[in-house]
């Protein structure tokens, strides 16, 4: 088995992509903390003279929807002083918006300095056009071959018409989802394109999809299985591929900009969010802990040693991989359609007895977008149980340091805060549509966040960081 | 503290060294930290008193799949400030 598998990391190798030094899930990205927001904040001043304005950190863009809909124009360009930005084009686009995606070379990655440097021109170029562009949503990655570097824009503009709704638009990127399987499965680019839309989904956004993808292989034939795999995807969740140009050299990669329309106001009523409310999770949590411990017996044989001891056999390992697999490439589709039946239309008041206040994805940091939640509401939240998917593996990935964070997710869980009222409806009303759905706690009190969670989350994390978050008490996870 | 300072050196690039070498030294209780070095092998730093427990990790390491140490460099030096956790470069 071990065999076939490392094979294939070799086949991955020549594709440009190492799938033993990547972490599941996400392309490997820039630090947003320690180099993206410092680049970010030395060009600001300068661009924000020319009239662009840079978007908080948002999960998503949300902007008004217009009855005549919105176009997408992508362009791709060049880094660095030799930027290709043509003013004059932008100028006839006229583009109100854009989502972009930066891929640089690894060398330039962990400098603010240095990534500023190769942005600062493509940014100082698009600002040359006069032209006030809001940038709604950024993701950077990197990649270890310098002539695969990119800036790619989408741009957007609204056509016109009554402003009724909401667009939100999001993008995101992969180079692999399950690295024991061939890039060309189906369910690679179904994991990279469900997990972009899951952004969309968590604000019950699910209307007028459309998919403008970013697909990329050094072999044309993989690229074409790859973009009728896009294909297959977009007609299985009733969304839209628009014709866009592609990287047209560069290694594995998989993602898009996503966008969709509601008629619903997005559900970010925090300060809505009150005591008596329930925390509602669509599924438990951890689908990375199965594939990151499959890697990692890969790699190292004393990990099938370790989990023997703990009475795991590969066999069993194997059919968790492949179940977090599929949980990966399923879209959240029917979670979205639950949410937005329990919001307010775009012209209707927030209701506090009818309607979700909150809802978040769980996303790399697992358990810890709970206290995210908790300070964007400024709530106290009381956990009765944090669900995980698979406890053993989950335990045992967190145990051995696999995966510090167990309950980390790709394509993860939705967390809704709701009330009470509606609580056991909406739980009933996701188990309809397929899911595990449980009410796993309550906003016990409004002020400085906090989060209570039982004891045993020890099990799944060790994480200090995380853990230090959570406020543990007696009782199990 | 004592410390010490490991270099190894062979196929330890690309073969998940680097995370495994912070798997088992988090569970040795370790702190430090581990990094590719331009010339192709990999450093360890290695936060213990015990030689031994530096010893059984290069044990779990020569027995990884993908990788092939063929040369290991180990210096023991004292550390002032301890790193925080162990963090892969």
């Amino acid at each position: 088995m071990f065999e076939e598998v490392l094979e294939r990391v070799e086949y991955y190798k020549k594709l440009g992509v190492n799938p033993l030094s990547l972490a599941t899930g996400c392309a490997v990205k820039v630090d947003l903390e320690r180099v993206v927001y410092p680049a970010l904040r030395k060009l600001r001043p300068k661009l924000e003279k020319l009239g662009f304005v840079i978007a908080p950190r948002e999960d998503a863009d949300i902007f008004p929807r217009t009855e005549d809909g919105v176009e997408v124009h992508r362009r791709i360009y060049a880094l660095g002083e030799n930027t290709d930005v043509d003013p004059d084009d932008i100028k006839r686009l006229r583009p109100e918006r854009a989502i972009v995606v930066i891929q640089v070379y690894q060398r330039y990655a962990h400098k603010p300095e240095d990534f500023a440097r190769l942005l600062g021109p493509v940014y100082e170029r698009l600002a040359e056009a006069g032209i006030p562009i809001h940038l709604g949503k950024g993701h950077s990655i990197i990649t270890p071959f310098e002539e695969d570097q990119f800036a790619l824009f989408d741009f957007i503009k609204t056509r016109g018409g009554k402003t009724e709704g909401y667009v939100v638009a999001n993008n995101d990127t992969m180079h692999i989802i399950d690295p024991t399987e061939e890039p060309g499965d189906y369910r690679q680019v179904a994991g990279a394109l469900s997990n972009t839309f899951n952004d969309l989904f968590v604000l019950g956004v699910h209307e007028n999809l459309r998919i403008a993808p970013v697909i990329n292989a050094p072999i044309q034939e993989l690229k074409e299985k790859m973009m009728a795999n896009v294909k297959k995807f977009a007609s299985e969740i009733g969304a839209r591929i628009l014709d866009v140009p592609q990287p047209v050299k560069g290694r594995l990669l998989a993602g898009a900009t996503v966008l969709g329309e509601t008629l619903k106001k997005p559900p970010t009523f925090y300060d809505k969010v009150k005591p008596g409310m329930k925390v509602i999770a669509t599924r438990p949590f951890g689908e990375l802990a199965p594939i990151n411990v499959y890697v990692a017996s890969v790699i190292d044989p004393s990990v099938v040693d370790e989990l023997e001891e703990a009475g795991i056999t590969l066999d069993e390992l194997e059919r968790l991989k492949d179940d977090a697999v599929t949980r990966i490439s399923t879209p959240n589709i029917g979670a979205a359609r639950v949410i937005s039946k329990y919001l307010p239309d775009a012209w209707e008041d927030y209701n506090p007895s009818e309607h979700i206040a909150a809802t978040t994805d769980v996303t790399g940091p697992g358990v810890y977008v709970i206290y995210e939640l908790a300070q964007l509401a400024s709530a106290k939240i009381r956990l009765y149980e944090v669900p995980v998917l698979y406890p053993e593996i989950a335990e045992y990935a967190a145990q051995s340091f696999i995966l510090t964070n167990a309950t980390a997710g790709t394509n993860g869980a939705f967390v809704i805060i709701a009330p009470d009222e509606v609580s056991t409806d909406i739980v009933k009303d996701l188990k309809a549509e397929g899911y595990d759905a449980r009410i796993i706690g309550e906003v016990v009190g409004k002020g400085s966040p906090e989060v209570e969670a039982p004891n045993d989350l020890k099990k799944y994390v060790t994480d200090q960081v995380v853990l230090s978050k959570f406020k543990l008490t007696g009782g199990n996870a | 503290m004592k410390a010490y300072k490991v270099k190894i050196c062979g196929r330890v690039q690309g073969v998940g060294f680097r995370a495994t070498v912070r798997r088992h030294a988090l569970k040795l209780g370790m702190k430090g930290y581990v990094r590719n070095l331009p010339d192709g092998c990999v450093e360890a730093l290695l936060a213990t008193d015990r030689l031994s427990d530096v010893e059984s990790l290069l044990g779990k390491l020569k027995a990884l799949r993908a990788a092939e140490i063929r040369d290991v460099k180990i210096d023991v030096i004292e550390m002032e400030n301890v790193p925080e956790g162990f963090e892969v470069y």
